[in-house]
Formats: C-alpha cells, sequence, structure tokens
C-alpha cells in the first residue's frame, strides 16, 4: 500500500520522478570525486594528511567514494530506466544486472587502468622527477616542457629510437610472417609424416613465457661461453677472426655516412642504433622476437590453409593452374582475411615488445620507445619525461588502430 | 568433341581399399553419359580419374585417341563441374570464367570475347561484375558451368553439380543442362546419386554399385530391362518389390511362391525362360505400377490376392498403397482415382508378364 503511494507520487509529480536520475548524476560526481581523491591521496603525501576522516587518508577515502559512487549509480540507473516509458524501458530491459555483472570488472578497471592512465598523463604535464618531488618548491603544473624536451632536446634520441622502433616493427612482421607461413605450408601438406609432432615443436617458442625464452638467449648470445659463439666457433676459427659480441658491439661504423645531408640520419637510424651498418644487438634481439612471433603466425595460418577448400586447387588444376599461380591467386588471396587481423595486432605487440629488449640487451646498444621510457623513469628518475615519452607512444598507437581498423573495415569484404 | 574409353580401369588407395573393380566402358563422341549409383559406388572417383585429379592404378582411360593416365588435367582438354561449385571466393564472375584463359596466356580480346559469349548462353551476363558469395545457389551454378564453356572443352565432367540446389531449381538446371547438350553437342559425363536425374537427363546410364559397373545401357532399358536385381532396385520411384521365393511346376505351369505364400502363375514366356531354376530359391521383382486393382483388371482369374492395406499415399496423380499380406512389404501405384483406405481390405492384381526372376546367388536377372 505505500509502495504502491510512492509509486502513484513518482509517477505523478516530475520531480520525484527525476529523483532517480539526480541520484544517478550525484552518485557519478561522488565517483570523479573519489577519484580525484584517490590520486591526489596517492601522489601528495600532504594532501593526504590534509584530508582526513575518521583516521583514513584521501587515498583511502578516494578509493571508497569511487565505490559507493559505483553502487548509487547502478542504484540510480536502474531506478531511471524503472521510471521510462515502456516502451522506451524495453531497450534498457536488463540493463540493471548486466551493471551489476560487470562492476567488479569496472571496479578493476578503474583502479588498474583508468586510474595509472589519468596520472601518468598528469605527470606528463609536470616535471616530476627523483630530485623534483610533488611537493618540492620547483615543482611545476601544468607544463608543456617535457614535450619539447622529448622532441626537440639534443640530448633526446626519440627521433633516433622511433625509427629504429618502425624499422625493428617491419623487420620482425616480415620475418615472423613469412617463417609463420612457410611452415604453415610444410606442414599443411598431407603427404607429411609426423605432422602432429612438429606441430607442437613449433609451437612451443610460443608457449613458453617470452621473458624465460629472453633470459635463455641472453644467456645463449654471451660471448665467451654461450651457446650461440660455441656452435658458431669452428667458422670463427676458419676464418681466424674473432668471435662476435652479439649483444655489446656493433660493426662497422657509419658516422661518415650521418655527416651526409638530409637523408644521411635517416639512413643510419633505418639501419641500426648509433650508425652502425651491422647493429649486432638489433639483430640477436630480431632473432629471439621472430622465434617468440613466428608460431603464432603459423598457427594462425594453418588454421587459415585449412579452411581453404581443396576444390579450389582442383579447380584450379583443371584451370591449367602450377603450383606457384596456386599459391599466388589462390592461397595468399583466400590466407589474406585470416592473416590480416593477427599482422595488426602483431603491429601492435612488436612495437611494443618490452620484454624481449629489455632483458636481452644491455643498455643503449638497442632500444624501442617502451623500453627508453622505462629506463628513463625507473634507471634515471626522469618520472615527467617518461611520461611525456609513453603518452607520445600512446598517441602513435592510438591512431594506428584508428587507421587500422578502418582498414580491417574494407578487409571483412574480401569474402 | 571426342569420346572417352576406359580399359580395366582400376583404382586402389594406398590403405589397400579397392575403390573400382576395371572399369569397362565406352562413352561415344557427343554422348550424355550419367554414371549412378549409391554413394561409395566410386561413380566420383571414376570421374575424377577422368579429370586426372586421381591417380589411375590400372588399366587406361583414353580421351580422344590418347591415353591421358599421366596427362595433367590442363592438357586433358577437360572442364569439371563441381558440386560446391568452387568458384573463386576472391573473383568476380567475370574474372572466374576468364582465370583458366589467362593461366593458357589466351589474348585478351578472345578471353572477352568467350566470357561474354558464355555468360550469353547461361543468362549470367548482368552478374558478370558480382563476386560468388552476392549470388544465389542457382546462380553460382550457371557460373560454374561457365566456367566450363569457356575452356571449349572435348568433353564436359560434372560431379552431381544440382545437389546443393532446392528441389525446384534442381528440375529447373535439369532441363538447362540437358538443353545445353544439345546446343554443344559434345561428350558429357555426369555424376549423380539421383535416378530421377539420370533417367531424365542421360543419353545411357552407367549404373555402379561397390565399384564395379552392374549395367550400362538407355534409360528405358534399364527400367524394363534391369540385367540384375540391384539395377532393378535402384532404377524406379517408387522402387521395385523384390522378395525371396521359390520356383515350383504344378501340372505344367510354373508358380512363383514367395516367401509369404503367395503363389503367383508365370506367363509361358517367362516360365520358358526360367525352366532351370524350378524347385530353386529365387528373387522375385515386380514394379508397383505392375502390381494393380483388381477392379479394374476384373477378367483376371489367378495371381491376385486380398490384403490390408496400412498406408495409403496420395500423390494427387496417383497412389501409393503400402500392404503386406504376411511379412513381406509390398508397394503398389494405382491411380489417384481408386477408392483405397488404409485399413481396408482389397483385392490386388500382379501383372506377371512384367515381372523378373532373380537368381539368388549371381543375381542376374533370368527371365530377360
Amino acid at each position: 500500500m505505500l509502495s504502491q503511494n510512492i509509486k502513484n507520487i513518482e509517477n505523478g509529480n516530475p520531480v520525484l520522478k527525476n529523483l532517480w536520475l539526480s541520484v544517478s548524476i550525484i552518485s557519478f560526481l561522488l565517483f570523479v570525486f573519489g577519484l580525484v581523491l584517490l590520486i591526489l591521496g596517492v601522489v601528495n603525501p600532504n594532501i593526504a594528511d590534509i584530508v582526513e576522516f575518521m583516521g583514513m587518508n584521501s587515498a583511502v577515502i578516494g578509493f571508497l567514494l569511487i565505490i559507493i559512487g559505483i553502487i548509487l549509480m547502478f542504484i540510480g540507473i536502474t531506478k531511471t530506466v524503472h521510471n521510462m516509458k515502456i516502451e522506451k524501458r524495453r531497450l534498457f530491459k536488463n540493463l540493471g544486472t548486466a551493471y551489476a555483472y560487470i562492476s567488479p570488472a569496472i571496479i578493476g578497471m578503474v583502479i588498474l587502468v583508468f586510474f595509472p592512465l589519468v596520472f601518468g598523463v598528469w605527470i606528463a604535464f609536470t616535471n616530476y622527477s627523483r630530485e623534483i618531488g610533488l611537493t618540492h618548491d620547483r615543482f611545476k603544473f601544468p607544463t608543456l616542457e617535457r614535450f619539447f624536451e622529448v622532441f626537440t632536446s639534443k640530448n633526446s634520441d626519440f627521433w633516433d629510437i622511433f625509427f629504429v622502433n618502425i624499422w625493428w616493427t617491419v623487420i620482425n612482421i616480415v620475418l615472423s610472417v613469412s617463417l609463420g607461413v612457410a611452415m604453415a605450408l610444410i606442414l599443411n601438406r598431407e603427404d607429411m609424416k609426423f605432422k602432429k609432432l612438429y606441430r607442437t615443436l613449433l609451437v612451443l617458442p610460443w608457449a613458453v613465457p617470452s621473458y624465460v625464452t629472453s633470459l635463455m638467449w641472453r644467456a645463449m648470445f654471451q660471448k665467451e661461453f654461450g651457446a650461440v659463439n660455441q656452435i658458431l666457433s669452428p667458422i670463427y676459427d676458419f676464418f681466424g677472426m674473432d668471435s662476435l659480441q652479439w649483444l655489446s658491439k656493433s660493426y662497422i661504423s657509419l658516422g661518415w655516412l650521418r655527416e651526409l645531408p638530409v637523408l644521411g640520419p635517416a639512413i643510419v637510424n633505418i639501419i641500426g642504433l648509433k650508425g652502425y651498418l651491422i647493429s649486432l644487438p638489433l639483430i640477436s634481439v630480431i632473432i629471439v622476437n621472430v622465434w617468440l612471433g613466428f608460431p603464432f603466425m603459423m598457427v594462425v595460418a594453418l588454421g587459415g590453409l585449412q579452411s581453404i577448400s581443396s576444390t579450389y586447387y582442383e579447380a584450379a588444376d583443371i584451370d591449367g593452374a602450377t603450383k606457384l599461380q596456386q599459391f599466388k591467386f589462390i592461397t595468399l588471396p583466400l590466407l589474406k582475411p585470416t592473416m590480416i587481423p593477427a599482422i595488426i595486432l602483431s603491429i601492435i605487440w612488436t612495437f611494443n615488445q618490452f620484454n624481449v629488449i629489455y632483458l636481452v640487451t644491455t643498455e643503449d646498444k638497442m632500444s624501442i620507445l617502451v623500453v627508453s621510457a622505462y629506463r628513463e623513469a625507473f634507471e634515471k628518475g626522469r618520472y615527467s619525461y617518461a611520461a611525456a615519452y609513453s603518452v607520445i607512444i600512446f598517441i602513435i598507437l592510438a591512431a594506428y588502430s584508428i587507421f587500422t581498423m578502418k582498414i580491417s573495415k574494407a578487409t571483412e569484404e574480401v569474402y | 568433341m571426342s569420346k572417352v574409353i576406359l580399359k580395366d580401369l582400376t583404382k586402389v588407395y594406398p590403405n589397400g581399399f579397392k575403390a573400382v573393380h576395371g572399369h569397362n566402358l565406352e562413352i561415344k563422341d557427343g554422348e550424355f553419359m550419367v554414371f549412378v549409383g549409391p554413394s561409395g559406388c566410386a561413380k566420383s572417383t571414376t570421374l575424377r580419374m577422368i579429370a586426372g585429379l586421381e591417380d589411375v592404378s590400372g588399366g587406361e582411360v583414353i580421351i580422344g585417341d590418347k591415353v591421358v593416365n599421366n596427362v595433367a588435367p590442363k592438357e586433358r582438354n577437360i572442364a569439371m563441374v563441381f558440386q560446391n561449385y568452387a568458384l573463386y571466393p576472391h573473383m568476380d564472375v567475370r574474372e572466374n570464367l576468364a582465370f583458366g584463359l589467362k593461366l593458357a596466356k589466351v589474348p585478351k580480346d578472345e578471353i572477352n570475347k568467350r566470357v561474354e559469349e558464355a555468360a550469353k548462353i547461361l543468362g549470367i551476363t548482368d552478374l558478370l561484375d558480382r563476386k560468388p558469395k552476392a549470388m544465389s545457389g542457382g546462380q553460382r551454378q550457371r557460373v560454374a558451368v561457365g566456367r566450363a564453356i569457356v575452356r571449349n572443352p572435348e568433353v564436359f565432367l560434372f560431379d552431381e553439380p544440382l545437389s546443393n540446389l532446392d528441389a525446384k531449381l534442381r528440375v529447373h538446371m535439369r532441363v538447362e543442362i540437358t538443353k545445353l547438350h544439345k546446343k554443344l553437342k559434345t561428350t558429357m559425363i555426369y555424376v549423380t546419386h539421383d535416378q530421377v536425374e539420370a533417367m531424365t537427363m542421360g543419353d545411357r546410364i552407367c549404373v555402379m554399385e561397390l565399384g564395379r559397373i552392374k549395367q550400362v545401357d538407355t534409360p528405358i532399358n534399364l527400367y524394363h530391362r534391369p540385367q540384375n536385381k540391384f539395377v532393378a532396385g535402384f532404377i524406379g520411384s517408387p522402387s521395385m518389390n523384390i522378395v525371396e521365393g521359390n520356383l515350383v511346376s504344378e501340372n505344367g505351369e510354373i508358380y512363383v511362391i514367395t516367401s509369404d505364400n503367395i503363389k503367383l502363375r508365370l506367363p509361358k514366356d517367362k516360365a520358358e525362360k526360367v525352366e532351370k531354376y524350378i524347385g530353386k530359391e529365387v528373387w522375385f521383382g515386380i514394379r508397383p505400377e505392375h502390381i494393380g486393382s483388381l477392379e479394374t483388371h476384373p477378367n483376371e482369374k489367378d495371381n491376385y490376392i486380398k490384403a490390408e492395406v496400412y498406408v495409403v499415399e496420395q500423390m494427387g496423380n496417383e497412389v501409393f498403397v503400402y500392404f503386406s499380406p504376411n511379412k513381406n512389404q509390398y508397394i503398389s501405384r494405382l491411380e489417384s482415382a481408386a477408392s483405397v483406405k488404409s485399413g481396408d481390405k482389397y483385392d490386388l492384381w500382379f501383372d506377371m508378364t512384367k515381372c523378373h526372376i532373380f537368381d539368388k546367388e549371381t543375381e542376374e536377372n533370368i527371365s530377360l
């Protein structure tokens, strides 16, 4: 009876009708305020002391507010939907339950993804570093200095590393796709014996965690005792040369090339870091990454190959296509829709392949953008510089993703 | 145009399974030959050996005057239409049709001419720029046939080309392909498991079972003069009633006594042929349309039974009547006007002049 009355009032009174909508909006503000408190509480111990309530510092209060905000938002939205007209409500019928199910994920995302992201972007606009803390007199916010520093400073190696990063990505993708497709073609032969055994063996590099593989390769590349040089030693002896220093020494300096106007530096950058024609550290990490990357391409290509109906090849046989023509006109075009999404993903993974570069190479012999950002932050303590670096990497990859999303929409039409 | 000859053709798979047991067959120049049989009878395997998609284990495939056992498919001057069409999904219709010619380095003008021509014959001119996925099954089927036509082959091979189409379209395309054969007058070999397709399309039909050719003949001969029990049972729908029986001689007449004790008198001409089998077990076969209603044959003195009808299938133009006097099940085909209901006791008359008697062991027809 009472709830009936309330319902009548809610339905009749426009203010009460919008009550739950207001609750949703207010709880959203509460959520944002909680987020701000959490960020401030984490970054600034002083503020954490200032905003104190019942013995809790601001980070804890912020965290609580976020959770209360999410719960109230959930109730508010459910009620608002409930009060909607029936035909509108149908659209949101199970929304309340849906929010309930995803709320743990939302909370997790807020703490693990949104907060670090916002915090990182915020730091990029400060001069926060190991020396200049958040409460230091010289602490500045907001400032664009870090971005200028990344792009234009003489000490910045951003452009060098950016070119190396692209070069590294391209060469890795080309090698792992070719190797993967080649392996898949061999494994897909009908007359192949022990197919399952080979397939399992070839997938193994993918199954081992990449940091384990990286550390193993690092040991294998070791100059005196590493397996690589041990195996190659007869060749070194034959040519009477020193064993190669895979991870530290680069060969054939290209310093003179760098002096060339305009194109010189670009060429040097593309060939290898620090201007060496054969950058052994670059080759080493490429070997490791292709070793890690080709099984994925092989598995995807194998799946793609197996989905190509054998009658296409029979039809092509009758049409008079040679094996090579069949590969060019049938296998490749029909493999494309399977491979392109894998390649798009793999480009992002390789562009950001932190483990291999960081664990295999030693400092500044070989680097890509994420590794540089990490080294700047945690080895040199230049937090804001590293944050600006990361924001730029983020923008590059976001732009790439938007671009590829448009492309991949086009490729959906292949079949 | 050329003839196709199979000489002692065998196929043994690597696992030792013998799929084809020595086919001997001559397909005449310009003939429409249909291979028909239940699944597993090796009709497709035989076709694929003619196409060159399967290796020949023994014997010879001769196209024209040339033994082509070791000749690549493209040099056999054949074209094949596949069951699932096998149109290249990433190419439009024009590219699909032109693919073979392009590989053969035929000049561009010539390719265009032949593609347009084939498209016109099949009525697919307005589809030339479409991709296979944007077409219906029937349209894809036409394109698949078109791809065969542009090659201007000496022999067309069809591997169950209509089995992916719906019933109505199948009937339509059946007529189209027959028309195409009349127009092109090229040798065509057509594989199907559907005996209606075989009967309506083939100049001659080759019935196969378990890798053996059971009979090669015109549709009408297969129907009326089946050489063995398998062909008799396979051709015709609903299929022939075939039951076990004994031949006995009484008062100078020869009777068939079926395993469910129906006693039927053989006419003189049939009786003479089966004389040697008196006292032996045989298979007795009679087509549904040769079991009639006694009402329409009131003068018959014998060869009729009274049986309870348990199912009546009204087809509109005719009625299928199922009855089972004892243990065997028979089906009879009556005019639709026949006043029969399930549960009725009904008089059915066996037209013994049209019956067939098969050897119990060899299953050969001994009453022809």
